[in-house]
């Protein structure tokens, strides 16, 4: 696709875009139960970013966990704040102004490759919304280092670094 | 360094050089979370496959740890820099301000 | 000890430029070692640098294996496949020695054989070694990952396996069979076909010290542990759990250990020359590798702290100039070569 999905925020400094989440659904390859991004914005493609996750306790994962006591597991926000990333990464293609290969761009999405030392301060629980926040660091060969976080009213609920894949192996 | 060097002088040039190494061994270690002593680890064998046994992964700690300590980037070109903590360390030299 | 059939007229050089630029190809002459039985880590372990406890089946790895005084006996190449263990020396030792080493630990529940009737080594290093590699797997030669092991095919074998490791920095395979004339004979023919050849000792052994591995052509026997820089080779975890190891101690900032020093080409030295830093002496030359390389002379060299970094002016007996330096001191071709 070559068409921009939002225009750019209007505001001095680099250009930042917004996603909603039917954007992010032609962005990302992720679908139910796994899709764990409601909302991106702020987003400078290829750098940083931010987005939304509100947690509800229709969820799937908390049938199981726990049955008579919900909380959000870990990794499942990590898979949040990841696909933030991911986000962030497909939003390079689509905004760049070169012209991209014909094709789907969700399927430039790559994997995670590392979960360094990611905190869990405080249980996210049914009702939270979480705030994410990823900035992007440096990259060698087809990895790329991202420092992640995810609050909840201002709180940091979870906060780490993560290395992602940059594209699918062949 | 010439020829003409004294002892001394080339035992002060070469004490440096053993500090920055043990300096980037530490770091290394640190950032990698390995449990061995930076006295172990070999300046001259290859980092990947055998010596640290680093991985692709570790690799990229290690650019982030010489983005932060030294202020040098390492690109995707520079993989010779990866051939043994010597290696590293020559790079870093060669970069570093 | 590597045996093979030279091309009469082919020099060191030439071998060194075949393994650097395509494929050389050589036999193992040292001895094999087969065990099996479900205690054989327990018994590997025993001798190990290493633990043999995530060692998973299909890899390669190596240890160091020690002599009762902590000085080393032998480096072992550790191949696993098929519920079998096969080790494979790195350095010189013979079927006598290795028996005779072996000999001193319990087997209960573990078959040890030295040297297993039939059963050979044949290696070959180069940024084109894969391709030879390819004539004896069924599946894409790329998916044999660094230290793999997997079954292979040559003809008239009962068992082969080949594994991806390496000497020289290059790539680098060996392959194991109990027909190892049939699988050199084809080893060198694939060879053959990508400008490769049957390679010698001494370009073998300028490439593997260009590449910081010289320690596999020096005598083990007048080197300590720490001195021969295989100090990383060691779980210091496991200090007093192996034999020989209570007698190590990690090596220090102090130490003493080998280094590579170049010079231009034509410097000769001798095993035990002494080499002084602005006058005063601080090492002595292990051994001085092959001239196989033209551009300059590489020696090993055992020499004080904090002499052995890199860039140490060193002056032999005679006025020979060396410089010590970084290792790899030839950038391997294979490290911009795909597999494909």
């Amino acid at each position: 696709m070559t068409a921009m999905l939002s225009k750019p925020d209007t505001k001095t400094g680099p250009a930042t875009f917004s996603y909603s989440s039917d954007d992010i659904k032609k962005m990302l390859p992720h679908r139910w139960p796994m899709l764990m991004i409601d909302r991106a914005y702020d987003v400078i493609p290829g750098e940083s970013g931010k987005g939304v996750k509100s947690v509800s306790v229709n969820e799937p994962f908390f049938a199981g966990h726990y049955p008579d006591h919900s909380i959000m597991p870990g990794v499942m926000i990590v898979e949040s704040m990841a696909q933030l990333v991911a986000v962030i990464y497909v939003a390079e293609m689509l905004e760049s102004p070169v012209e991209q290969p014909a094709g789907d761009v969700s399927e430039q999405v790559g994997y995670l490759g590392a979960i360094k030392s990611v905190k869990f301060n405080k249980l996210v629980v049914p009702g939270d919304q979480l705030v994410l926040s990823a900035q992007l660091g440096p990259r060698l060969g087809g990895l790329r280092s991202v420092t992640v976080k995810a609050t909840v009213d201002g709180q940091t609920a979870a906060s780490g670094s993560l290395i992602v894949t940059t594209g699918r192996a062949g | 360094m010439s020829t003409t060097a004294t002892y001394d002088e080339i035992r002060e040039a070469a004490q440096a050089r053993l500090d920055k190494n043990m300096k980037i061994k530490t770091l290394i270690i640190d950032r990698l979370g390995l449990e061995v002593s930076p006295e172990v680890v070999s300046d001259n064998q290859p980092l990947f496959g055998r010596g640290l046994e680093m991985d692709s992964l570790d690799s990229l700690e290690i650019v982030v740890m010489v983005n932060n300590e030294f202020g040098v980037s390492v690109n995707d070109d520079d993989i010779e820099a990866f051939g043994s903590i010597n290696a590293l360390v020559d790079f870093v030299e060669a970069h570093e301000d | 000890m590597t045996s093979t059939e030279i091309k009469p007229g082919r020099t060191a050089a030439d071998d060194y430029a075949t393994i650097r630029s395509t494929v050389g190809v050589y036999q193992i002459g040292r001895p094999l070692v087969r065990l099996t039985g479900d205690d054989r880590y327990e018994f590997i372990d025993r001798f190990a640098s290493r633990s043999s406890e995530y060692v998973d089946p299909e890899t390669v790895r190596e240890f160091v294996a020690l002599n009762d005084d902590g000085t080393p006996f032998a480096m072992l190449l550790h191949i696993e496949i098929d519920d079998v263990t096969w080790l494979l020396p790195r350095t010189e030792v013979t079927a006598e020695q290795l028996a005779g080493y072996l000999g001193q630990f319990d087997a209960d529940d573990v078959t040890v054989e030295v040297a297993p009737e039939g059963f050979a080594a044949t290696a070959f290093e180069g940024p084109q070694a894969w391709q030879v590699a390819a004539k004896f797997i069924d599946f894409d030669v790329s998916g044999l990952v660094l230290h793999g092991v997997t079954e292979a095919s040559v003809e008239d074998a009962g068992t082969a396996f080949i594994a991806r490791v390496g000497t020289t920095g290059e790539y680098g395979y060996v392959l194991v069979s109990d027909a190892p004339g049939a699988a050199y004979d084809a080893a060198l023919s694939a060879a053959s076909s990508v400008g490769g050849s049957a390679i010698g000792p001494d370009g073998l052994a300028r490439v593997q010290a260009e590449a910081g591995q010289a320690v596999y052509q020096l005598d083990l026997s007048t080197l300590s542990v720490n001195d021969a820089d295989l100090a990383w080779m060691i779980d210091w975890n496991r200090v007093g759990e192996f034999h020989g190891s209570a007698q190590l101690e990690p090596p220090t900032v102090e130490s003493a250990r080998l280094v590579a020093l170049v010079a231009p080409a034509g410097t000769t030295v001798e095993p035990g020359d002494t080499l002084c830093a602005g006058g005063v002496e601080v090492g002595d030359v292990a051994k001085q590798t092959p001239s196989a390389n033209p551009a300059e002379e590489l020696v090993i060299a055992l020499v004080q702290n904090p002499f052995w970094v890199p860039g140490v002016p060193l002056t032999g007996p005679d006025g020979q100039a060396f410089t010590s330096v970084t290792m790899p001191r030839v950038i391997a071709k294979s490290l911009h070569v795909k597999i494909d």
